[in-house]
């Protein structure tokens, strides 16, 4: 997982992924196994940071590689790289 | 007349557009599949049991009562065997057993007798689960999809252990593994990414004449034309099953997935051999739920599944007597 916001890349230990409200680091969340982001269901990114966002558009930039187990079996996975940017305001 | 042994059912996964779009819950869909005149049900619990794989007891006793209401039988506990569900590796032996024992569990507070899993269970595991299942007095049921076919040796091996089972390990054959033809809504796809339709006509008589492919991709003249004859070729022509095989099976059988796509105004399918599957299963004298599985919304959400399923029960019905 990778997100921006106005074009700064964020570091990875200052992202967290938010579902079934819980927060996980990147490495949490490679054991969270059996936490099911459930069908149809928004998950959430919390980004840390120092200096909160100023009021006003931001330029926002995601991407995740989402595995999908149910596609296949013993090692060989279908795995989609999605990438997303969008202006979000901040009022 | 004597009442007839089989018995029809759908699965809520044919309803996966109104679910995703929150258009309709489980208990509704409960009531909606009634009203399409089926008899009873199954659900892919992780679709749609929120909090799967723990769900709550209001959520297991929401679903049982809805189906008490509506007189509908709960027929399968559909639980994924998700092997590859860690980043780092497959599931261990020891962490599959424990996946399936808590599926049966969960399958069993809600009012389930039987949950289905996945070939990929592995002969020792499947095997080792009957006692559990005897326990909890839920049947494990492996789904035999394509691609695989009854002649593949592990199935050999899967049908010898669910002989000394006592009726607790069986199979539950998904008739998409004798598909033999392209489905309307993907020859659609075709068409629009640019599939010439004058050649496509003749590409998919050429399919009914069984034609070899080497014949049919010379009439193709560029890569979206020969990337479909291709994908058609493997998936759709020439099924390693043969209907036939089906009565071998039908003996494990817990319950038959009648696979469709797309049925038109003549509620007849083109793509699954229903004309050969249903009179064998009449002979066979199976007694046992077929589940209508509706899976056109993964190539179209434009159309309409309650249609569909009326179209497909009918077609069943028809096809039986």
């Amino acid at each position: 997982m990778e997100a921006a916001v106005d074009d700064l890349m964020i570091p990875e230990e200052n992202i967290r992924f938010g579902v079934n409200n819980k927060w996980f680091t990147r490495k949490e969340m490679l054991e969270a196994n059996k936490e099911y982001w459930f069908t149809g269901e928004k998950a959430l990114i919390r980004i840390l940071s120092d200096k909160p966002l100023e009021k006003g558009a931001h330029k926002v930039y995601l991407k995740m590689v989402h595995k999908i187990p149910y596609t296949g079996y013993f090692g060989n996975y279908l795995h989609i790289t999605s990438d997303y940017t969008r202006t979000l305001t901040l009022n | 007349m004597p009442e007839s042994k089989l018995k029809y059912g759908v699965s809520l996964y044919s309803f996966a557009k109104p679910y995703f779009l929150r258009e309709m819950d489980v208990p509704q869909l409960i009531a909606r599949s009634k009203e399409l005149g089926f008899s009873g049900y199954t659900f892919v619990a992780a679709q749609m049991c929120k909090g799967y794989p723990y769900p709550t007891d209001e959520f297991l006793d929401a679903i049982h009562e809805a189906s008490e209401r509506n007189h509908m039988d709960q027929v399968c506990w559909e639980g994924y065997l998700d092997f590859g569900m860690r980043n780092d590796r497959d599931l261990t032996a020891e962490e599959i057993e424990e996946f399936t024992r808590n599926d049966i569990i969960y399958a069993r507070k809600a009012g389930f007798h039987m949950m289905k899993t996945q070939h990929s269970i592995s002969p020792e595991i499947f095997q080792k689960m009957a006692p559990f299942c005897e326990k909890m007095d839920v049947k494990l049921c492996i789904e035999m999809h394509w691609p695989h076919y009854p002649k593949v040796k592990e199935w050999q091996t899967y049908l010898r252990i669910m002989e000394k089972s006592d009726g607790w390990l069986g199979v539950c054959p998904d008739t998409s593994i004798f598909q033999k033809y392209p489905h309307q809504l993907e020859i659609n796809q075709a068409l629009d990414d640019g599939f010439d339709p004058d050649k496509l006509q003749i590409i998919l008589q050429m399919m009914r004449d069984d034609c070899e492919k080497e014949e049919i991709l010379k009439v193709c003249t560029c890569d979206v034309e020969e990337n479909y004859v291709e994908e058609y070729c493997q998936m759709f022509y020439r099924p390693e099953a043969k209907v036939g095989e089906l009565a071998d099976l039908l003996k494990y059988s817990h319950m038959i997935h009648g696979k469709f796509y797309y049925l038109a105004d003549d509620e007849h399918d083109p793509c699954i051999p229903y004309e050969d599957i249903m009179p064998l299963i009449k002979k066979c004298g199976y007694e046992g739920y077929i589940v209508s599985e509706y899976e056109g919304h993964h190539c179209s959400v434009k159309e309409d599944e309650n249609l569909q399923l009326k179209r497909h029960c009918k077609l069943m019905k028809r096809l039986y007597r």
